[in-house]
């Protein structure tokens, strides 16, 4: 039985109004956002190790941190437009500063920071938050765990010391590797 | 014959007669006892400085001064480093440590009593390596992370600690002593201390690394929320940096134990407030 035509009308309207709606979530949320003047990266690290959550506003300027050293005093819409601009995060994604930064987001991140190229999948389909987490994981860069899962201080501190060296050595001393990772 | 009465009468009136006048004499103060000396606080000098790094000088408030190169660094001093800093730190002639990027150390304890050179480091995130050497004289040289008390006589190892790995010693060279502050607590002597020689990698946990991956999984899964208040009590109960949440089926595990060498007010700290 041939579908009439329309219903074929209203599954290319259905398919509209959901690619509408999926585009709705995407942009910049709190993008004016600030953080408090940290000291330097010093001080940014003490102040996140503290924390039971990162926000994706933080991760942005622990990103920045890592490749110029210092981040400027800016809201958070600022920060993003310099990651997209550098390919650190992917153009027309969604980000809300106030959000908890994911697992999987901050594994693309630190992925592209570095220059992780990966294995056959990263290298075949480019940069993904799953396959760059599961990545680092190999690499010994993140412990196990999901990729959707929220950081806490402490860990968004280790991943962040952990691509500082491998992006100056291009390797990681066995004290710093995140045993239990996906190797 | 009376020749020789006179004289002994003589020796005998001599003697009588001093020991009239010793008896005059004010009774000498006893000489006090050697008291024990106390140890002389000693100084880790800067040796060099590369990065941001910074220190917190317990009788300067709570300002953060960047940490130069020369400087000399007293008991009570807190170090921390950033993101691509590197700094070295010489105990007087005993010890070096050097302090890697992302971390945060304290010098507790730097004393010399006579030839022994005691030290006390806590360790509340990050990675170094330190050295002690043992030619010079006895040393009692300490690093203690939220979970364990590291202790050396005369060897090199990189130590660290980071929230979500359980590794925490890569001895290079001597025997490194791992004294599990909750094993302490619970005075469970047999299992509050592990020798770790070189070239051996110590976790946190004394478990097969299998468990303790099982374990990281576990507790991912569990909780997806970051380390919380009770998370971070368990973590430090657990003894390891990883088994926040160490049933598989759920529920956190309980003890009323809690060591005492443990302040915990907002993060996890080896040492007396954390400034």
């Amino acid at each position: 039985m041939r579908p009439k035509r329309h219903d074929v009308t209203l599954w290319a309207a259905g398919i509209f109004l959901a690619a509408v709606a999926g585009c709705s979530g995407k942009g910049i949320q709190g993008g004016k956002a600030t953080l408090p003047a940290d000291d330097g990266s010093p001080g940014f690290l003490d102040r996140i190790a503290s924390q039971k959550m990162v926000s994706e506003n933080d991760a942005c300027r622990g990103v920045l941190m890592l490749l110029d050293a210092e981040d400027q005093p800016a809201a958070f819409e600022k920060r993003v437009e310099k990651l997209v601009a550098r390919g650190i995060l992917p153009a027309g994604g969604s980000h809300d500063a106030a959000k908890p930064i994911r697992r999987g987001k901050l594994a693309y991140m630190i992925c592209q920071a570095c220059d992780i190229s990966g294995g056959v999948i990263l290298s075949l389909t480019g940069p993904s938050e799953r396959y760059c987490h599961r990545e680092l994981q190999y690499l010994q860069m993140m412990s196990g765990g999901g990729q959707f899962q929220r950081v806490s201080g402490m860990e968004f501190v280790a991943v962040l010391s952990r691509a500082d060296i491998y992006m100056r050595t291009g390797q990681l001393p066995v004290i710093m590797e995140a045993t239990g990772g996906g190797r | 014959m009376r020749k020789n009465v006179l004289t002994l009468g003589s020796v005998l009136l001599v003697v009588s007669l001093s020991a009239l006048a010793a008896s005059k004499e004010p009774a000498k103060p006893a000489k006090p006892a050697k008291a024990a000396k106390a140890p002389d606080t000693i100084h880790a000098t800067v040796v060099s400085v590369s990065g941001p790094a910074q220190k917190l000088v317990a009788t300067n408030g709570r300002k953060w001064q960047k940490l130069r190169a020369g400087e000399k660094l007293g008991e009570l001093t807190v170090v921390r480093t950033g993101l691509g800093a590197k700094v070295v730190l010489k105990f007087a002639d005993r010890g070096e440590i050097v302090v890697n990027n992302a971390t945060k150390i304290g010098i507790r304890e730097l004393r010399k009593r006579g030839q022994e050179v005691k030290a006390d480091v806590g360790l509340k995130y990050g990675t170094m390596r330190a050295s002690v050497e043992s030619g010079r004289g006895k040393n009692d040289f300490r690093i203690s992370t939220p979970v364990a008390t590291l202790s050396v006589r005369g060897s090199s190892a990189d130590v660290g600690f980071m929230a979500d790995s359980s590794r925490m010693l890569d001895a290079k060279a001597g025997l490194w002593r791992v004294l599990r502050k909750l094993a302490l607590a619970q005075a469970q002597e047999g299992a509050a201390e592990r020798l770790i020689r070189a070239g051996e990698v110590a976790n946190s946990s004394p478990e097969t690394p299998i468990t303790i991956a099982l374990q990281q999984r576990a507790s991912q899964v569990y909780d997806s929320f970051g380390v919380t208040m009770v998370e971070q009590k368990t973590l430090i109960l657990n003894q390891t940096g990883k088994r926040i949440n160490n049933t598989p089926s759920g529920g956190t595990k309980t003890t009323t134990v809690e060591p005492t060498s443990i302040i915990i007010k907002d993060d996890i700290v080896p040492w007396p407030p954390w400034p």
